[in-house]
């Protein structure tokens, strides 16, 4: 659904902006470096490409925790930087919903022992199942670990779609600068 | 004989409903006597009197090769200001008539789906016994309609709001009239409208053409049910109108449902076959009539049978809208409350129950697969409160932490949805759990190849022109097992794997960071391939140094080229963990 050409283009024109700032095509810069640089670059701009989402500040959030990524973060993304960086006001509400969430499962817990003996295992093992699971997401997504269930989803479904962008656009380069390189 | 064995138990179906009729219904109704007939003129009479909703019976002529008794069954709908009707006629098996009667002009238009033509019939509305005399006419221009018809379909007898009346929406394919479909229906009232009517027909009509039933047509066992609905659809107390809801005639619904889920889905499916177009249509007309039901003004307002579908397919709209709209209130107005509004008269609760039980059962199909087992037993209650328009399913409590809970598992389930359309190959997945394996295992292989492309693109950007060194190779297998590393499948070592280890080292970790690439996706091993023997590791160790050389911009362009989103399911069943 978001992925127009549009969306890609900006995505693009960030992160060769990146690149620029981040000084990636240097000659000194060694392998790691560059590659960080790079993927400093790319994860920036597909945050900025997607806009305010959880998933995108987290991912800011996450790339300024080291302090030289945070100068370029600042100049690649200017105003948005703040916008972005902003972490996702609702974890204070996270902790009180899950009160009652696992209220509310204690209680359908409850209920299903006093009626039907047979269900409790399964019903208890596919909680059980979809929890481990939906941790291992949370540690995928990032900024995931301070969402809940349905939101999880939500951005899920985002970060996908825009890691599918950003995949599509970095191979057409590579496809583009090999094609260049061929002709040169 | 065939024929008279059909129409002496056609006769005694009919008996039944009559009887059956005549005990239920409150005189409205006009029902065919064991004769089967009727004067139309002495209907009318009694019809008019009432108000202004009839029920007339016209009997067609006999056809003379045949006993068979074509009955065309009326249903006035009351009365609207300008004086225009719609005809409902119904027959047995098959095909609909709608007539309208526009009364200002007087004349009795027939409009057949078949070709969307229409007979006009130059006699005033308001006295049919004109007909009568037309009818042998009437009769003998519909059965030219119907030798010219190629195929019949289930009788749907649909009535439309008076906005529609003049023209019906030639939306369902069944028009034709199958000459053999002038069976008799016994019972009138038969308007479930649009439910099929499944009357076992008195007589069939010599019919030489080729008959295409619906499969699920013949001989619903809806005869019964059919006869209740008809019964109740009868049962119009003078001057309620307001309470006659035909939105899916629901109350005829009750019935059906005890005839259990088969059946109704025979129903749906033939109702779907019917009108899947037409539900739109109708639904939004509802919206609009039913306000318009209140007004005392006799209009009612019968939507197809369909409705049945049509129904839960707006309210599973307005359902799915509103699950959307993730307000506090939790309100949600479904379309079965705006109809309710209208509503009086307490068989509706009993219908709304019944359509509730329906649309749940639709609902849960539709929304949640998973939670099937919630909706065994009784009826529901719904919650009947001002805002919070949550319905409680089957079973359930109604308490405000279940209906939260329910309210926040339909959303999940929503999303898992749209999920599984993104996510490719997922679409037969049942389950959480396994859903969310896909989706997680999706998410690894995304960001496996961003890191692929990083690399990639950091090696582009390298001014130099990579000389690989033993030391970037290192470097780049040892990224690559990291970025492995970090993954929680591990489906074994994928026999490129074991090859390097039977190589001399010093080319070791060129196969490695080779093979390490070669895991990401099967260009890799298609260009290592192309490049080699077919399993790219068997080369003599001489060959691996002019392989050494262009390795890097051919694998890059196979990579560029070749890979494609499709591979992620075939990167997550290789090896993820290897080990030097």
């Amino acid at each position: 659904m978001q992925l127009t050409s549009s969306f890609k283009l900006v995505f693009l024109k960030q992160m060769l902006r990146g690149f620029l700032l981040s000084d990636a095509s240097s000659n000194s810069m060694s392998f790691h470096e560059r590659k960080n640089a790079i993927k400093l670059s790319a994860d920036a701009a597909i945050a900025f490409a997607r806009g305010r989402t959880r998933w995108s500040q987290g991912l800011i959030t996450n790339l300024s925790k080291n302090e030289k990524n945070k100068e370029i973060l600042k100049s690649l993304l200017g105003r948005e930087y703040d916008n972005l960086r902003k972490p996702c006001g609702n974890s204070l509400k996270i902790p009180r919903s899950k009160k009652i969430l696992r209220r509310c499962l204690r209680m359908c817990s409850r209920r299903k022992k006093a009626g039907r003996a047979q269900h409790i295992c399964k019903s208890i093992l596919a909680k059980a199942l979809a929890k481990k699971r939906i941790q291992v997401l949370k540690k995928l997504v990032p900024g995931g670990e301070s969402m809940d269930g349905f939101s999880l989803l939500d951005e899920t479904l985002d970060y996908a779609m825009s890691l599918k962008a950003q995949v599509d656009v970095m191979r057409r380069l590579l496809k583009t600068s090999k094609a260049s390189l061929n002709i040169k | 004989m065939r024929g008279q064995k059909k129409t002496r138990r056609g006769e005694k179906d009919k008996l039944e409903r009559a009887r059956f009729v005549r005990k239920h219904s409150r005189a409205k109704a006009a029902f065919l006597t064991e004769a089967g007939r009727l004067k139309v003129g002495e209907y009318l009479e009694r019809a008019s009197s009432l108000s202004g909703f009839w029920v007339g019976a016209l009997e067609w002529g006999k056809r003379s090769e045949v006993e068979d008794k074509v009955i065309i069954l009326f249903l006035f709908l009351g009365q609207s200001k300008d004086k225009s009707f719609t005809v409902a006629v119904s027959e047995d098996p098959l095909p609909r008539l709608e007539t309208s009667i526009d009364m200002n002009e007087n004349k009795f238009v027939l409009n057949s789906h078949h070709d969307g033509g229409e007979w006009q019939f130059n006699t005033p509305a308001m006295s049919m016994v004109p007909l009568l005399p037309n009818a042998p006419s009437l009769a003998g221009g519909l059965m030219n309609q119907i030798t010219r018809s190629s195929y019949l379909s289930t009788p749907m007898v649909e009535v439309f709001s008076p906005g529609q009346w003049n023209h019906h929406p030639t939306s369902s394919p069944n028009m034709a009239l199958g000459e053999s479909n002038f069976a008799s229906t016994s019972s009138i009232n038969s308007i479930p409208v649009g439910k099929p009517v499944a009357i076992s027909p008195r007589g069939m009509l010599v019919s030489t053409e080729p008959r295409i039933f619906p499969t699920s047509l013949p001989h619903f066992p809806v005869d019964s049910a059919f006869v209740e609905r008809a019964a109740r659809f009868s049962c119009f107390g003078s001057g309620n109108f307001s309470g006659i809801n035909f939105f899916g005639s629901s109350p005829a619904m009750a019935p059906s449902n005890n005839e259990g889920i088969g059946d109704q889905v025979q129903k749906d499916e033939l109702l779907q076959v019917d009108h899947e177009s037409f539900n739109g249509s109708t639904m939004k007309n509802q919206g609009d009539q039913n306000s318009q039901i209140g007004n005392g003004e006799s209009r009612v307002v019968i939507f197809p049978e369909d409705g049945l579908e049509g129904n839960t397919g707006s309210t599973d709209a307005a359902l799915n809208s509103s699950s959307s709209d993730r307000g506090v209130n939790k309100r949600r107005k479904t379309v079965p409350d705006i109809e309710r509004d209208p509503v009086q008269g307490g068989r509706q609760s009993s219908s709304e129950t019944t359509k509730e039980n329906i649309e749940n059962k639709q609902k849960v199909e539709q929304i949640n697969s998973k939670q099937t087992e919630k909706n065994g037993k009784d009826n529901s209650e719904f919650v009947k409160e001002g805002y919070v328009h949550v319905r409680a399913r089957r079973g359930q409590a109604t308490n405000s932490h279940s209906l939260a809970e329910r309210v926040r598992r339909e959303k999940i389930s929503e999303r898992m949805k749209y999920l599984q359309e993104l996510v490719p190959g997922c679409s037969k997945v049942t389950g959480k759990a396994v859903m969310l394996d896909e989706i997680i295992n999706y998410v690894q292989s995304l960001q496996r190849q961003v890191e692929v492309s990083i690399m990639f693109l950091s090696m582009k950007l390298a001014a130099v022109n990579p000389q690989l060194d033993f030391g970037i190779e290192g470097l780049l297998a040892k990224n690559l097992l990291r970025a492995h590393g970090s993954s929680s499948s591990a489906t074994g070592f994928s026999p490129e794997m074991i090859y390097p280890q039977a190589y001399p080292s010093q080319h070791n970790l060129v196969h490695t960071g080779i093979s390490a690439m070669a895991s990401h996706s099967d260009t890799f091993r298609r260009a290592i391939s192309t490049q080699s023997t077919a399993s790219g590791y068997k080369e003599s160790p001489l060959q691996v140094q002019p392989m050494h050389i262009p390795w890097n911009e051919e694998l890059i362009t196979q990579m560029a080229y070749g890979a494609n989103p499709s591979n992620p399911q075939n990167m997550d069943s290789k090896a993820d963990d290897f080990a030097i």
